[in-house]
């Protein structure tokens, strides 16, 4: 992976579930995400029937460089 | 799920795994590297790894973010967002993600940076639909609150 393409990354979580179905069934079997590079789908069991089973996409974009964007997350020169 | 140093580097940077889930943590460098994890909630661990070799570790809390460094070279870093469920992941290079396999039902989608913060929204999918979300980072939104877990100091 490039440098500059670490500093564009960002997890993205479900971090809230208002239906109570969304916990339930399935489940018990061995995590095996791997959780990086836009793959966000983990196979922790059928959570939910492949029937009604829902996706969310999106993107994450960014405008204008935050502090430190710039410095601090390169690999430093070594001195001649 | 493997974290590995190669060349030097995390690789990811950053990663989504689950609470009891294996993770691999390798050292493709065969020079000397520690694996120093400074989480608020989960049991933190300092390891050294010499040589070419892997050791496992797992976390027992939910945590978001678990801060990976090492001492050996400064400016490797990474960061692991421990869930209690599959439904999270790292967007791609190109900004983009997906969350499948979900029921359906309301949900709350929390979007984390490194030093940007974290933002959220909600959102709404029905039986086999596919919602889209999309989160945009401002340079005035760094340093904001971040309410998956502890507030970033920015460098």
């Amino acid at each position: 992976m490039d440098l500059s393409l670490r500093q564009i990354l960002a997890l993205v979580v479900v971090s809230g579930i208002s239906v109570a179905t969304a916990c339930g069934g399935g489940g018990g079997g061995e995590p095996t995400d791997d959780g990086a590079d836009g793959d966000a789908t983990a196979a922790a069991g059928p959570a939910v029937s492949p029937d009604s089973a829902a996706m969310i996409t999106g993107t994450v974009s960014f405008e204008g460089a935050a502090p430190g964007w710039e410095t601090g997350l390169s690999r430093p020169r070594r001195r001649r | 799920m493997t974290l590995d140093q190669d060349g030097c580097r995390y690789t990811p940077h950053i990663l989504a795994i689950q609470v009891g889930q294996s993770l691999e943590i390798k050292n493709s460098d065969g020079i000397l590297h520690n694996i120093n994890t400074q989480p608020a909630v989960n049991r933190g661990f300092n390891i050294s790894q010499p040589v070419v070799m892997e050791t496992s570790r797992e976390f027992s809390q939910p945590e978001v973010m678990i801060p990976v460094k090492c001492d050996v070279h400064g400016w490797m870093e990474a960061f692991i967002g421990v869930q209690s469920h599959p439904y999270a992941g790292v967007s791609g290079t190109d900004g983009s993600f997906s969350l499948a396999d979900l029921p359906p039902g309301e949900y709350e989608i929390e979007a984390w940076h490194e030093l940007y913060g974290t933002q959220s929204q909600t959102v709404t999918v029905g039986v086999k639909e596919t919602a889209e979300v999309s989160f945009t980072f401002s340079s005035d939104m760094a340093g904001n609150h971040v309410p998956l877990g502890e507030p970033l100091v920015l460098r």
